[in-house]
């Protein structure tokens, strides 16, 4: 009984180490805008396929709803990898933040020359979908 | 007269059954101690490789260098210090600051959780340091209060002079200072 406990807190003590969710919490007007967009469209969007993209466009926040399925680079460096979430309804939406596409390590590149410095991946992301432009105090700008 | 009990027809005394008592039960022991052994091993590794999966930062070679320079210059009178960045991309586009902060546990528990939980990490000369998104402060609740009549969620801010790396999008360093 005593190793069944002791095997029981050994178990508790590894899951801990793991990170936990962080959860951000996006203004109230914003998540309602996007639950009300997922809902509309809940019949043709894949969610598991759905991630959340969040950049600063100049004093404002613009959060865009993505496909990240597109790109094997994005799906493998960040989404699989990221504790950061949105909760909308009852679903989680991963989330990407601008530094995540400027600053991951998505791998090396060979030198363009003979003996020259390594360079690395870089990606350019262009969404085109439904995006949301707020500011801090959570009033909708577009 | 030997006493002890019969087993397979013989007569065993009970000195010898006392010993085979002892080395079957070392032998039990000894077995539950490999298998947990084993399972703790197997844990350890699963763990190993979950912890392995973290989001790696790279910032550009010139803002590295700088943070390495900052750091060693702190850790040279203090080698037990522990360090975190905070990411900030500036409200002018292409230009972005990093902090450099100082982790001391238990001053801060709500920082402590960011730091804890972040699986962002940047990779210097065998330094390995949590970064904190500036996003982070700005959306993540770190419990509720109230306002009037609103319930809001509380966020954190860090207050205190932190060393700053300004950077450009091209990895020019602009600035450096508290």
């Amino acid at each position: 009984m005593k190793k069944v406990i002791l095997l029981v807190l050994i178990l508790l003590s590894f899951g801990n180490l793991r990170a936990q969710k962080i959860i951000y919490e996006l203004p109230p007007k914003v998540t309602e805008l996007l639950s009300k967009y997922l809902s509309e469209r809940n019949d043709s969007l894949k969610k598991d396929t759905l991630a959340l993209y969040l950049e600063k466009s100049g004093d404002l926040y613009q959060i865009d709803l993505m496909e990240f399925s597109f790109s094997r680079l994005i799906t493998d460096t960040i989404i699989s990898r990221t504790n950061r979430f949105v909760k909308v309804d009852d679903t989680y939406l991963p989330l990407v933040t601008e530094e995540d596409i400027l600053f991951a390590n998505f791998g090396e590149r060979p030198p363009r020359k003979e003996g020259g410095a390594k360079g690395k991946v870089k990606i350019l992301l262009i969404i085109e979908y439904f995006a949301i432009k707020f500011d801090r105090k959570g009033n909708i700008h577009e | 007269m030997v006493l002890g009990r019969t087993f397979l027809g013989k007569q065993i005394p009970i000195i010898k059954l006392v010993e085979t008592h002892l080395i079957l039960q070392l032998k039990i022991k000894d077995s539950m101690c490999r298998k947990l052994l084993l399972m703790i091993a197997l844990l350890a590794l699963t763990n190993r490789l979950i912890a392995q999966d973290y989001l790696e930062y790279a910032f550009p070679e010139k803002v590295s260098d700088e943070i390495v320079n900052y750091i060693n210059k702190v850790t040279k009178s203090e080698p037990d210090a522990g360090f975190y960045i905070i990411l900030n991309s500036e409200n002018e586009e292409g230009a972005y600051k990093i902090y450099i902060g100082r982790s001391e546990k238990g001053n801060n528990s709500k920082k402590d959780f960011l730091l804890a939980n972040t699986n962002r990490f940047v990779i210097m000369d065998s330094l390995k340091v949590p970064v904190i998104l500036d996003e982070d402060f700005q959306f993540v609740a770190h419990g509720y209060g109230t306002r009037g009549d609103k319930i809001v969620p509380i966020r954190m801010n860090i207050v205190g002079e932190l060393y700053f790396i300004r950077f450009n999008r091209y990895g020019k360093v602009v600035e450096t200072g508290w």
